[in-house]
């Protein structure tokens, strides 16, 4: 019922633009594009979008700010009520390229506003798909999620100056690396692949803060747990040269994982998960003396916060 | 709002919820005892490479550990109840009250290096394989050292060592060790 009433307040205050249009500036605009107008007030939208096609193929109305307007406008209605927001939509799109033209053609900046709020909500829309899609943590459709999200990031880019690309990369990579993770738990070897992109998820974050705590703590866990995974998954019958080869493997793999949690604990000295952390992968690389020495670190910080 | 849209907001929330540092949903530290897993897969090893005199390839075939309770853990998980030729492995924890004479294998750990030469004296002259990691060991008797190199856990054998415990290692073992004392 609301939802009725929004649309109907948006029709009403389109009707007002279109009153105003016709009134001041004369009718610069095909017929079609008021025909197709009068079809979307009537909720008939395959013949609005029939109209509005045809008016966009008019010279004159491939020159009409109005014209796009509207035809946004129509498609954004039937990505939202006739394609319920699938996010396959093609008409998603068509709505986008119809608001972008309005605004490029939009001189005198007349639907200006309209056209930034419908530009926003449909980049929101693809921004929505991508979390929604990463959170299904499915292997078949993990990739649409970062298409997604750079559909939204680049729609931002061309409709606000002061969007910030870098702080959103930021969330939206890490949380793209735990979903890639979890897909590589869900059956280490087959997803093996899944591993290698959280870590080059992080890795873009790190590009972009290179002291971003969170991605290096978690680039070191993943880091330190796949090696500690090759280790235990040493075959009961394994004979030496197997051990040694697997032992180097994942030596490698701690010591790749070591700086990365020097660097979250120079960045928090107070955590105790880092101290934890770095306790073991020191156990790990065989090293007692600079394990015991991040123990007694954990014992002090214990100390200090009872 | 539809559920649809509820979902998405509840999706959106969700992400920008997460924290700058290790986020709630960031993976777990699975904290291994890596180097007892590794231990434990190199003493099977020694225990199927050397061979013990034919009055002790009876009963069971028992591997004692000093100190290292994770070590313990390993051995009981992966090779309780596998056999050394016909004799099935036992694992027993050993302190300094026990018995090590009955021990086909005994495993001192870094922890118990002050023990190591009550440990030494008490095996001599028992078909007892002493396998310590400690700096200088072979030196004080034990036949099997693990040493770090370059972070790995390799080991160094004594033949001389052993052949004083009655105790035949092979070539293969010989090939394999960081480096053997004759």
């Amino acid at each position: 019922m609301m939802k009725a009433v929004k649309y109907k307040r948006l029709r009403m205050a389109l009707a007002g633009v279109l009153l105003m249009f016709v009134s001041f500036v004369g009718l610069a605009q095909p017929q079609e594009t008021l025909d197709a107008y009068r079809a979307y007030q009537k909720q008939n939208y395959q013949e609005a979008s029939n109209l509005i096609d045809e008016a966009i193929s008019t010279e004159a109305g491939q020159k009409d700010a109005m014209t796009w307007h509207i035809r946004g406008f129509i498609y954004k209605d039937i990505f939202n009520q006739i394609d319920d927001k699938a996010r396959d939509s093609e008409n998603r799109e068509i709505a986008v390229d119809a608001f972008l033209e309005s605004m490029r053609l939009d001189d005198s900046g007349q639907y200006a506003d309209n056209n930034l709020k419908s530009l926003r909500y449909l980049a929101s829309s693809f921004y929505n798909d991508a979390v929604l899609v990463m959170r299904e943590t499915s292997k078949d459709n993990i990739a649409h999620s970062e298409k997604f999200y750079q559909r939204y990031k680049g729609l931002m880019e061309q409709i606000d100056s002061e969007f910030d690309a870098k702080e959103r990369d930021i969330t939206y990579y890490k949380a793209l690396a735990t979903s890639h993770r979890k897909i590589y738990e869900r059956d280490k070897t087959a997803n093996r692949k899944y591993l290698n992109k959280a870590l080059a998820n992080y890795q873009y974050v790190l590009e972009l803060d290179p002291d971003n705590y969170g991605a290096n703590y978690n680039t070191a866990i993943n880091l330190y747990n796949e090696g500690a995974h090759g280790i235990e998954q040493i075959d009961a019958e394994a004979q030496i040269p197997t051990i040694v080869e697997i032992q180097s493997e994942s030596i490698d793999l701690f010591r790749e994982a070591l700086p990365y949690m020097l660097k979250a604990y120079e960045l928090d000295s107070t955590r105790k998960e880092t101290l934890i952390a770095l306790r073991g992968i020191y156990l790990s690389l065989n090293n007692n003396e600079k394990a015991n020495e991040y123990r007694d670190l954990l014992r002090e910080t214990q100390q200090t916060n009872k | 709002m539809t559920l649809k849209n509820f979902l998405a907001f509840c999706a959106v929330f969700a992400l920008f919820s997460f924290t700058h540092s290790g986020d709630d949903e960031g993976p777990r530290f699975d904290e291994k005892d890596t180097s007892a897993i590794i231990k434990a897969s190199y003493i099977y090893n020694f225990a199927k490479l050397i061979d013990w005199p034919d009055e002790d390839k009876k009963g069971n075939f028992i591997i004692g550990v000093m100190g290292g309770s994770s070590m313990y853990q390993q051995l009981i998980t992966k090779y309780n109840g596998k056999t050394i030729g016909s004799q099935h492995i036992e694992i027993r924890k050993i302190s300094n009250s026990h018995n090590f004479s009955v021990c086909h294998v005994l495993f001192v750990d870094n922890d118990y290096s002050s023990s190591l030469n009550e440990v030494i004296d008490r095996v001599q002259g028992e078909s007892t394989l002493l396998i310590s990691h400690n700096k200088g060991a072979l030196a004080m008797g034990a036949v099997i050292n693990f040493v770090v190199v370059e972070d790995n856990l390799k080991f160094e054998l004594s033949v001389s060592n052993a052949e004083k415990q009655d105790l035949f290692v092979g070539s293969t073992l010989k090939s394999l060790a960081l480096h053997v004392e004759n």
